[in-house]
């Protein structure tokens, strides 16, 4: 790489300056202040930039070279590399973003991208520090020493890695690490965690002695403690003194009105007890006596209802009857009137046919006729046949004697007429009639129709019999016999026929009441006749009625209504029915009333009984032994009472005063109370205060203790979290120096590293620095060592010393010697071009000879800037 | 009739291990309120009585907030009776501001004190101590007829004791007729057979408060039917928060982003409320040279929960192969790396990515 031309615009104080420059040796010999340094330095800045950009001062070198006049700052160079010829440009701005960067083919004058704005260390593969170690050789600054970049271009390591440029960062930071770190340096992070350690190493080791302490503290609070109770103890004894001193008097008063109220207490509590022994067992309340005594006079009520409803013997005989009777139950009101409606309609009924048959007189005719004439059938035919016996018996009467004469008229004549007989037969027809008859008679009684039937038929054959009877003997026996005799029969006849009607009609009549009386037979067989044709007429009557409906309605009514009364055993005519009625529902009523009373009866007696029972259970529960007058044993109890309860209510106000007495003032002081035992009261006093004064000193202590108990534990506590940062903080001690001992190593291995790979090109340059020590000194460099630092030693009597004692001059010239021997093995391919701002200034002549020799021979390789003021080094 | 059994509730607890200071004072003022709450409870659901097996406050020096709240809560619940037993942690000095004790505090001494909490129910306990613990087991008497429920606080014998806590020897408390063995110091919970007749059980803590006591926490009921004779015990839940430890395995993953890709994958396997502490331990094995910021993966889930925390358990993995023909400061370095003796795989992994990830710029190694 070499410059072909530059040409400043405006720099430091350069402006419009344009070179060109060689290929070899270039000298630029101005006198001072011309702007040598400008110039290398605008060359240096033009491939890397400004430096010191944030700094104030005159290493800000944006500011530094400003231009003294306006107009572009900046400039541009014409510069070869690989062949190839570039025009880079640039101009500078207030900032390095203002900054313009233009780089062009030099040929095509096509703008070009080989490189950047960076294009120093893109073409020379080291910083601009580097840059100023080895190519630019300031003004006063031959020394040098590797960086990491020249380091890396001398391993022609740039191409892989640019590893070993870090070096030198990496090998500060571990520096700086390890001094943060450092166990034995006073900032050390781990010095002072050791010094921490052992603070508290320092701190933990008072642990037993605090422990110790903290028992003795606690031993010694339980030992005040006792003491402050037993002093307390005494305190409140000389408290008591003191207030039974201090109340002495107070409490002599007091104790008399004790003794007073104790009294009166005594006294209510005797008359309480007294009163209270009036109830053997319990004592009553007034409510329950109230009730008792309202229960007395229900008692007693129950007692008068009781009495009023006790039966008579009459009733109780009575009711003991209709029990009987009605011991199959009794009937409502609606079987009553049921049955009542029956027996009104049987009476209705009888009432119908009453009206169509008999009147009650006709009836008493008829049952007059009846009595009379019983059952007979044909009454009005035999009564007929009766009168025409008799008016025939009374005919043959009259005529009897008539016939007598005759015969005896006759008698004379009397054979003649002796054989007259009257024989007269019955006829048969008349003895079935008759039998008929009394059949049927018999039978209306029971089965009143064919009865009927029978008693006609009979009746028919009797006035048939009778008639046929009659008409032949009278026709046969004048007929037939002779006149006597038919007048001796006639007359025997009619004697019979005489005495055989009268015979009849006596019988008859005697049968019906009537004294015979021959005289009066026709009288009273007229009578009779009448009244038997009456009888028949009432008969007919009757017997038409019998056959109609109503009257089987009134046969069932009626055997209805004579069930339902035998059902209670009563049996009467019909005509009583209503009245039986009548009567057997009155005598229910009875019966249930009767009843009702008994069952009431029963019930106020239970209850009296009950009620009884009650009270008599109460006072057996007070203690009392129940008397007859129990309700005036009650009332003596109430007053009992009131007593009772005047006498506890006395008390228990004795008794209230007591207690409130009691609970207001310590008695057993009172009663304790003497004058012996009363001590001084100044003497308590200062007793008292003494000990105050004690127990505020053993509180004084205790509490003393206390706050060191406190900051014991306090101390204790702080033992503890002591140990636990201790062992926290050893564990990081372990931890911290672990990594600082292999950050160490890691530091030792790095060098090593770095060194060993540095080995590889120590010997090139070893040589590189022999050669131009040789040319610029003119002796050997075989004393001289260069380690894999790059660091130059001496060797002196068997030692290697360091050339930083050695001269300016001399420390110039190995400086200078050793960026060449860099140079060397940094750019072995293509040569760069070298920057040397009056090397020589420190130089003997001899040896500014030999740097002008040695000028020379790099010149054949290198492009030289050289910059001097002095013709002798020129 | 039921009663709470509860254990270890750490109240003051000063909760800084994992929690800046401002949630740490919030969780601590949690505590305290989780225990209102869980007086509540007893109140509302007919609690005859409350165990507290031990280490009811976390420090000797308890704030007087803590003093008067806890004893605020027994006065103001005179039905509920407190049957305290002091734990390891404990002092009685949170009595100190009373002037006399409650009566329905029940408290326990060195030598066995018996209550009882019915007719047939008897509560027994002691505070074990160095100088009572030889005597303890064979001066307990219970009566068998009775249903027993005895109060310790220790570490049950299987498993040893540490700190100053004294052990409690399961074995020596067999066949003494115990029905329920209320114990507390174990944070976690456990209910096992003590013998033929009775069980232990550790409530564990009211509230989990490091990543040592994940899970759901709370407290016991015991439901004794004394006519049956029989003892019924249930955890039920009551923590405020609860924490988890989730393991997430990000094997493979080159980036941060894979890594919370692949923690949401494992969150998307079950619930976890917002109110929760989460701890996700990355596990599985990373690239030497793969890119993980564990404050950035934190700060990613921080909104969702009330705690994150990122713990790294990831092997580095180193692919020599890789790095066997690079020439250049990394290979070399890797190189040389892998071929010092005097290191460990899991170190050699380490330095590496120490080395690397310097190399590459990060201003933190991890």
């Amino acid at each position: 790489m070499k410059l072909i031309k530059c040409h400043i615009e405006n720099f430091g104080k350069l402006q419009d300056y344009s070179v060109d420059f060689e290929k070899g040796f270039n000298l630029f010999c101005h006198e001072n202040g011309w702007g040598k340094s400008t110039l290398v330095a605008f060359i240096r800045i033009m491939f890397f930039g400004f430096e010191g950009e944030r700094k104030r001062d005159t290493n800000n070198e944006r500011n530094f070279y400003h231009p003294w006049q306006d107009g572009t700052y900046g400039g541009q160079i014409v510069f070869e590399r690989n062949g190839k010829q570039y025009r880079m440009f640039r101009k500078f701005g207030k900032k390095e973003s203002d900054d313009i960067f233009e780089l062009r083919d030099a040929v095509t004058n096509l703008e070009s991208h080989d490189y950047s704005s960076d294009i120093g260390r893109e073409i020379f593969a080291i910083d601009s520090e580097s840059f100023k170690r080895t190519i630019y050789v300031g003004q006063n600054d031959c020394m040098t020493n590797t960086t990491g970049d020249i380091n890396a271009k001398m391993g022609n390591l740039t191409d892989n890695t640019n590893d070993l440029t870090n070096y030198d960062a990496a090998n500060q930071r571990l520096k700086d690490i390890l001094n943060q770190m450092a166990p034995d340096k006073k900032r050390g992070s781990i010095k002072q965690l050791k010094n921490e350690a052992t603070d508290l190493e320092t701190q933990i080791k008072k642990e037993d002695a605090i422990n110790k302490a903290l028992q003795d503290l606690q031993g010694k609070i339980e030992e005040k403690n006792a003491e402050l109770k037993v002093l307390k103890e005494e305190q409140i004894e000389i408290s008591n003194q003191q207030k039974k001193a201090s109340t002495y008097k107070d409490f002599q008063a007091k104790k008399e009105r004790y003794e007073d109220i104790v009294k009166s207490y005594d006294d209510a509590k005797r008359a309480f007890d007294e009163v209270q022994n009036v109830f053997p067992e319990r004592i009553p309340s007034k409510e329950e006596l109230e009730e008792a005594l309202a229960q007395c006079t229900d008692m007693m009520s129950e007692r008068t209802l009781l009495e009023r409803t006790k039966m008579s013997e009459k009733e109780e005989t009575s009711l003991q009857s209709l029990k009987m009777r009605f011991q199959n139950g009794v009937r409502s009101e609606d079987d009553f009137a049921q049955i009542r409606r029956k027996n009104q309609r049987l009476l209705h009924l009888r009432n119908e046919l009453a009206q169509a048959s008999l009147t009650e007189e006709e009836n008493q005719k008829l049952r007059q006729y009846e009595e009379t004439f019983g059952e007979e059938e044909d009454v009005t035919k035999r009564l007929s046949e009766l009168q025409m016996h008799w008016t025939d018996r009374t005919n043959k009467k009259n005529m009897l004697s008539m016939k007598q004469a005759e015969i005896a008229r006759l008698k004379t004549v009397e054979e003649a007429n002796k054989t007259q007989n009257t024989n007269k037969k019955v006829s048969p027809m008349l003895l079935i009639g008759v039998l008929l008859a009394i059949i049927g008679g018999i039978a209306c009684i029971k089965i009143l129709i064919p009865g009927i039937v029978l008693l006609v038929l009979g009746a028919i054959l009797i006035i048939a019999g009778v008639l046929m009877g009659k008409d032949q003997p009278e026709g046969q026996q004048i007929q037939d016999n002779s006149h006597i005799a038919v007048l001796e029969n006639e007359i025997k006849s009619d004697e019979e026929f005489i005495k055989r009607t009268e015979q009849e009609v006596s019988t008859y009549m005697n049968a019906r009441g009537i004294a015979y009386d021959v005289n009066m037979v026709q009288f009273h067989l007229q009578n009779l006749s009448q009244d038997a044709i009456r009888y028949e007429d009432l008969r007919k009557k009757a017997s038409k009625v019998q056959g109609n409906e109503s009257v089987r309605e009134c046969e069932a009514l009626m055997q209805n209504v004579k069930d339902f009364l035998l059902q209670y055993d009563i049996v009467c005519e019909e005509q009583q029915y209503a009245d039986a009625i009548n009567q057997l529902e009155n005598d229910q009523k009875d019966y249930l009333n009767l009843t009702d009373k008994e069952y009431s009866n029963a019930e106020h007696l239970d209850r009296w009984k009950q009620k009884k029972n009650e009270l008599e259970h109460l006072l057996q529960e007070i203690g009392y032994e129940p008397e007859d007058d129990i309700r005036g044993q009650i009332i003596g109890l109430q007053n009992q009472l009131r007593l009772y309860e005047s006498a506890k209510k006395t008390y228990e106000t004795e008794r209230q005063k007591k207690e409130d007495f009691e609970q207001s003032n310590d008695v057993k002081i009172l009663l304790n109370l003497s004058s012996e035992e009363v001590s001084d009261l100044t003497d308590l006093n200062t007793a008292y205060e003494q000990k105050n004064d004690a127990i505020e000193e053993v509180k004084r202590v205790i509490s003393e203790y206390k706050n060191q108990l406190e900051g014991r534990s306090q101390e204790s506590d702080e033992i503890n979290e002591a140990k636990e940062k201790l062992s926290v903080i050893n564990e990081e001690i372990a931890s911290e120096t672990k990594k600082y001992e292999l950050l160490k190593k890691t530091q030792e291995l790095l060098t090593q590293a770095k060194e060993s790979l540095t080995a590889r090109y120590i010997g090139p340059l070893k040589e590189s620095f022999s050669k131009y020590y040789e040319l610029l000194v003119g002796n050997t460099a075989e004393d001289y060592h260069i380690d894999a630092n790059a660091k130059v030693t001496v060797e002196e009597q068997g030692m290697q010393r360091q050339t930083f004692s050695y001269s300016t001059g001399y420390q110039d010239l190995i400086g200078l010697c050793l960026r060449l021997a860099f140079i060397d093995a940094m750019y072995e391919d293509e040569k760069s071009l070298i920057i040397m701002d009056d090397p020589f200034v420190n130089l003997d002549q001899k040896k500014i000879e030999g740097g002008k020799r040695l000028l020379e021979e790099v010149a054949k390789e290198y492009q030289i800037i050289y910059m001097t003021c002095n013709e002798g080094r020129a | 009739m039921k009663i709470i059994h509860c254990a270890d509730l750490h109240l003051d607890s000063k909760m800084t291990a994992n929690l800046n200071s401002e949630k740490a004072k919030e969780r601590k003022q949690e505590l305290l309120h989780t225990f209102k709450r869980m007086v509540a409870y007893a109140d509302h659901q007919d609690i005859h009585a409350i165990l507290i097996a031990g280490d009811l406050f976390d420090t000797k020096n308890i704030t007087k907030t803590t003093q008067n709240v806890v004893l605020g809560e027994i006065e103001n619940h005179p039905d509920i009776t407190f049957y305290y037993l002091k734990g390891n942690h404990d002092l009685d000095n949170f009595l100190s501001n009373a002037d006399e004790i409650p009566d329905n505090l029940k408290m326990f001494e060195d030598q066995w004190s018996y209550y009882e909490a019915g007719k047939d129910i008897v509560i027994a306990g002691i505070e074990l101590k160095a100088e009572n613990v030889a005597n303890a087991y064979a001066s307990l008497v219970l009566d068998t007829e009775k249903i027993n429920v005895v109060m310790l606080h220790g570490q049950e014998s299987e498993t040893g004791s540490k700190d100053k806590v004294e052990t409690i020897n399961l074995r020596a408390l067999q066949n003494k007729g115990i029905d329920y063995l209320a114990l507390g110091h174990v944070h976690a919970y456990k209910e096992a057979s003590l013998d033929a007749r009775g069980r232990y059980c550790y409530p564990g803590c009211l509230e989990g408060r490091g990543f040592d006591e994940c899970g759901p926490h709370g407290f016991v009921v015991i439901d004794i039917d004394e006519k049956m004779k029989t003892v019924k015990s249930e955890l039920i839940p009551f923590a405020t928060r609860t924490l988890y430890t989730i393991p997430v395995d990000v094997t493979g993953c080159m980036k941060s982003v894979d890594m919370v890709v692949r923690i949401r994958e494992e969150l998307d396997k079950q619930i976890y409320g917002d109110s929760s502490l989460i701890k996700f331990v990355l596990t599985g094995e990373l690239d030497v040279e793969c890119e993980k910021n564990i404050d950035y993966i934190r700060q990613e889930f921080e909104p969702e929960f009330y705690f994150v925390k990122v713990y790294d358990e990831t092997k580095l993995h180193v692919d020599i192969e890789q790095y066997a023909l690079d020439v250049s400061l990394k290979g070399e370095f890797v190189r040389i790396v892998k071929e010092t003796a005097d290191l460990t795989e899991d170190e050699k992994n380490t330095i590496i990515r120490y080395g690397l990830h310097i190399l590459e710029g990060e201003e933190e190694v991890e």
